[in-house]
């Protein structure tokens, strides 16, 4: 049975022992903790919130973020991307689920650190088991009715539970737990490790108002974000002064977040009735799918484009494009198919897979927060290529749509897409799998390079983010993590 | 600035009037309008889209591509139009080559919509063109 305890309840000085050690409640922790739930070893997580966020909790996240043309002076990107408390960020994000595949797992020439080292079919297990959790396995519905415009774009789905709280998801496989502890209010403020064995010996936590702990286990897994995960490593830096694992200053580096902007406004006279699965179809197994189109493998490696992965929306009345009407026109003259009636018009918003680059990374402030840790400080940068990307992207659409005769695109702000481009508060790849310790911070195995005890969860350990919320990609690498660990045992 | 109607037709299309409108070759290229003018089925629509299109262009070195003439003689190469040409296969030539646009990158915006230049001058010359031209 899940168990939830306030460690500000606990004595100051307590030591407390499990085999596994989470730090952090999210979605991959609490993943993690499900995929042992049948191990019957003792589990502690380590939660910095409580079992909702607070405003104390989340003044943590404060630190100080470069985004370049991405960033507001002033937004509050570290603190408003990312929840503290029980089910983290999972618990604002919009529900839709889709795995990173296909070419998005490749190594591709055009783009310096990309492939992801594991085998594709071993993965793809982990993400059906990730969807029975969710409740969304099964097949996808069939997308042959959908246009995919000379297969320049191909169709691909996400899921949506039908449960909103991941939490409440996740539950029934928690609750079969034997020994499962929560302990909220609790923050990890280092990692302490053996000098001659260079093995983790306990973790620290304190509470804001509260006593200062240490958890001792035979295992140690970092699941706290990518963000957080890193600062943690870093600071731990008593016995290491580079800190933790980061032998080869990886820790931190290649920090990326996907990138969203709504490129323009599609019309396709007649097709509505058509286009309905872009906003939600039912399953036979009773969750919703939504299709996307994405640009087929061939169209990225023609033109070198990052991947990305486009969502419709429903259009505004009062936001309709000038020459609607006229335009509209234009395309049933020339459509060789479709309806007479039920014109379809949406939004179309682009998410592009962010570019893997060392320069891009989290490292240490000088300003200290009030447990006594460095604040973040966040450089992510050179958005060059995606916004590249956003451009030609968008046009390929623009020209595949206009050479089905279908319909038209309206691209209002190509030229300066980037400036209404946003990042989408995913964050990835700072203790990145890598098969050489020069490369990256995390083995196959999601254990740190360095120390044999130490294991990282989350999207932290993707070598690439792809365009796909990663939530179901780090659900199913959290299990293939516990099946590690449970063998490993 | 966008133009009215009025001001485009005075502007672009000084000497309309007259009957017959020849190309560069001395080909008369009046039957060619008229074809083109009688294939739109909403004349008016594609008239708001062609001064918007001319509109965009006023004041830029290529303009005198977009007189009546300039863009008959341009869409009688790209649609390898004559004479004998009945109205279906005209109309079949001219969606290939919107398609063909497409898919060769010869697009423009007009107002922020990605069309083809051949829609995009067909739409032009239809706004040029004088009422009562249609078939």
């Amino acid at each position: 049975m899940l168990q939830l305890t306030d460690a500000r309840t606990l004595a100051h000085g307590d030591r407390l022992e499990a085999d596994y050690c989470i730090v952090g409640a999210g979605v991959a922790g609490l993943t993690l903790a499900a995929g042992l739930a049948s191990s019957g070893r003792r589990v502690l997580l380590l939660e910095s919130g409580a079992r909702e966020s607070s405003a104390s909790a989340q003044a943590l996240n404060r630190g100080r973020a470069h985004l370049s043309s991405l960033y507001r002076a002033g937004e509050p990107y570290l603190e408003k991307s990312r929840v503290r408390g029980f089910g983290g960020t999972a618990t604002e994000w919009r529900h839709e689920c889709g795995a990173i595949d296909g070419i998005e797992l490749e190594a591709r020439p055009w783009i310096d650190h990309s492939g992801w080292p594991i085998d594709r079919s071993e993965l793809a297990g982990y993400v059906e088991r990730a969807q029975n959790l969710l409740g969304v396995a099964g097949d996808e519905p069939a997308a042959t009715e959908l246009p995919d415009w000379d297969e320049a774009f191909e169709i691909t789905w996400l899921r949506n539970p039908q449960e909103e709280s991941v939490t409440a998801l996740l539950e029934p496989a928690l609750a079969g737990a034997s020994d499962i502890e929560v302990l909220t209010h609790a923050n990890a403020t280092e990692i302490v490790v053996d000098p001659a064995a260079g093995r983790v010996i306990r973790i620290r936590a304190r509470c804001l108002e509260g006593p200062e702990l240490t958890v001792s286990a035979g295992s140690y897994v970092l699941a706290a974000g990518a963000l957080e995960s890193a600062r943690l490593m870093l600071a731990s830096n008593r016995v290491r002064p580079l800190g933790i694992g980061n032998e080869h200053d990886r820790v931190g580096r290649y920090f990326m977040d996907q990138i969203e902007c709504q490129i323009g406004t599609l019309l396709l006279p007649g097709l509505a009735a058509r286009m309905r699965p872009f906003h939600s179809v039912p399953t036979a197994r009773g969750f919703e799918a939504r299709a996307h189109w994405r640009p087929s493998a061939k169209l990225q490696r023609r033109h070198e484009l990052l991947a990305s992965t486009l969502r419709l929306g429903r259009l505004d009345e009062a936001t309709e494009p000038p020459l609607t009407a006229e335009v509209e026109s234009l395309a049933r003259e020339t459509a060789t198919a479709g309806e007479r009636v039920g014109s379809y018009h949406a939004t179309v918003t682009l998410v592009v897979e962010p570019r893997p680059d060392p320069r891009n990374r989290v490292t240490l402030g000088e300003d200290r927060d009030p447990l006594g840790m460095p604040r973040i400080d966040l450089e992510w940068t050179d958005h060059e290529y995606e916004a590249w990307t956003l451009r030609a992207t968008s046009h390929l659409l623009a020209e595949a749509v206009g050479r089905s005769l279908a319909g038209r695109l309206y691209l209002p702000r190509i030229r300066r897409l980037p400036r209404y481009a946003r990042p989408r508060g995913c964050h990835a790849c700072t203790t990145r799998m890598s098969r050489d310790p020069e490369h990256g911070v995390v083995d196959l195995d999601c254990r740190v390079h360095s120390v044999p005890n130490l294991f990282v969860a989350g999207s932290g350990v993707f070598p690439t983010l792809g365009s796909r919320p990663p939530m179901l990609t780090a659900m199913a690498m959290a299990l293939r993590l516990a099946d590690h660990l449970v063998r490993e045992s | 600035m966008t133009l009215s109607r009025r001001q485009l037709l005075t502007h672009f299309a000084t000497g309309i009037g007259v009957l017959a409108v020849s190309g560069c070759r001395g080909r008369d290229l009046t039957p060619l309008i008229d074809a083109l003018v009688d294939l739109a089925i909403t004349r008016d629509s594609l008239s708001a889209i062609g001064e918007a299109y001319l509109s965009d262009r006023e004041g830029l070195p290529e303009q005198g591509a977009s007189s009546i003439e300039a863009l008959a003689e341009r869409l009688a190469i790209d649609l390898d139009w004559s004479v004998d040409q009945t109205r279906h296969e005209l109309s079949d030539r001219l969606v290939r080559r919107i398609r063909s646009d497409f898919r060769d990158s010869k697009t423009v915006r007009v107002r922020g919509w990605l069309l083809s230049e051949t829609e995009a001058r067909w739409a032009a010359l239809v706004a040029l063109a004088p009422a009562g031209r249609e078939g």
